[in-house]
């Protein structure tokens, strides 16, 4: 992708090299407001569109796992420790099996069919909520940081379900998603 | 362990013990009941900075390994590369006092595989989304700080080129 604004060849100026022609005189941050962009509603039509709001949702989901984390005390390291957990146990290594079951790329979120995503969503933030209603007294920051690592392990046992009932929403479309998972599944550990 | 005000630099004690908890975060996440030392007591932490970052007593070896370890962290367990920028690279360097490392770790994050990439996603997704934590003067000054450690290590044309590419993206976010 090249920059349109610049003639055919041109190469562009390395950005902020100097106090003069800053991406913000250039008008490329948007809002003059600090706050976050809300998603939008989504539009059926367009696939982008669809895309951003399922982008927000992410990143939205990501901003309250922090702001819970950190609400529970948690400092760099213990949110590290907590999301780390969370996707070497779950999401990482079990989303890395979703992707790979519709053969997709990783981390090639909005590429899944639209019900898995949703599903996909809803568990993050069930994983997320997991964590959030963990409460913590005044306890040494290792302390702290051990429980929430903790807390995260079985909030990826929530996540490996989902990612169960996202693979069968998808191969059985007509089946009641009630029915319990089978033992030997290999996320249903 | 908030070791430091805003805006107040880690006294050596405290730069020790935070390189402590980076270098234990990996055995945290495998198993939460892992003996939680300290950096003076932990021999087997103490032994892997000696080994590759030298001399225990010296501060520059403790910065080094605290550079190190932080960007390996950051690279393996925060794969959201919005938040990457705005939390680690941003909020909490200056939250919790170690915003004069953030040119070493940002210098050894981008020697890692694909480090590049992963700072200019996550710039291109803090302008695709907005902003969550922090400023635009914050973000401006991280972009201006990537330029300069990408010069040191003479990835600067790679950086201005992925910067570029943006363009387009960040000037349909303003319209």
């Amino acid at each position: 992708m090249s920059d349109p604004n610049l003639p055919e060849g041109t190469t562009p100026e390395p950005l902020l090299t100097t106090e003069e022609g800053t991406p913000e005189q250039l008008g490329l941050f948007g809002s003059e407001s600090n706050a976050p962009i809300q998603p939008t509603r989504r539009s059926r039509s367009r696939q982008a569109a669809i895309q951003t709001e399922f982008d927000s949702q992410r990143l939205d989901s990501y901003k309250s796992l922090v702001a819970a984390l950190r609400a529970k005390k948690a400092d760099p390291q213990g949110i590290a420790i907590a999301i780390g957990t969370i996707y070497k146990a779950g999401f990482g290594k079990a989303t890395t099996e979703l992707y790979t079951y519709f053969n997709l790329t990783t981390n090639s979120r909005a590429a899944l069919p639209e019900k898995v995503l949703k599903i996909l969503i809803v568990y993050e933030l069930a994983a997320q909520r997991r964590v959030d209603r963990h409460l913590l007294q005044s306890q040494a920051q290792t302390d702290i940081n051990r429980e929430l690592a903790q807390q995260c392990r079985i909030a990826t046992t929530i996540m490996r379900r989902a990612l169960y009932w996202a693979e069968r929403a998808e191969r059985l479309e007509s089946t009641s998603l009630l029915a319990e998972p089978h033992a030997d599944y290999p996320l249903n550990s | 362990m908030k070791s430091a005000a805003k805006g107040k630099t880690m006294k050596l004690a405290a730069l020790k013990e935070r390189t402590y908890q980076t270098w234990l975060i990996d055995y945290l996440i495998d198993d939460p009941e892992t003996p939680v030392q300290t950096a003076a007591t932990d021999l087997a932490f103490k032994s892997v900075v000696r080994d590759r970052f030298g001399d225990l007593r010296r501060k520059s070896t403790w910065a080094a390994a605290f550079a190190s370890l932080m960007a390996k962290s950051m690279y393996n367990h925060f794969d959201e590369r919005h938040f990457l920028i705005e939390h680690n690279f941003i909020e909490f360097p200056q939250e919790y006092g170690y915003n004069e490392y953030v040119p070493q770790i940002l210098e050894q994050f981008l020697r890692l595989k694909d480090g590049m990439v992963y700072i200019v996603s996550g710039l291109q997704s803090v302008l695709r989304h907005g902003l969550y934590e922090t400023t635009k003067p914050a973000v401006l000054n991280f972009v201006k700080l990537g330029y300069q450690v990408a010069k040191r290590l003479e990835l600067e044309q790679a950086f201005s080129n992925a910067m570029a590419e943006s363009l387009p993206l960040l000037t349909a976010s303003a319209a």
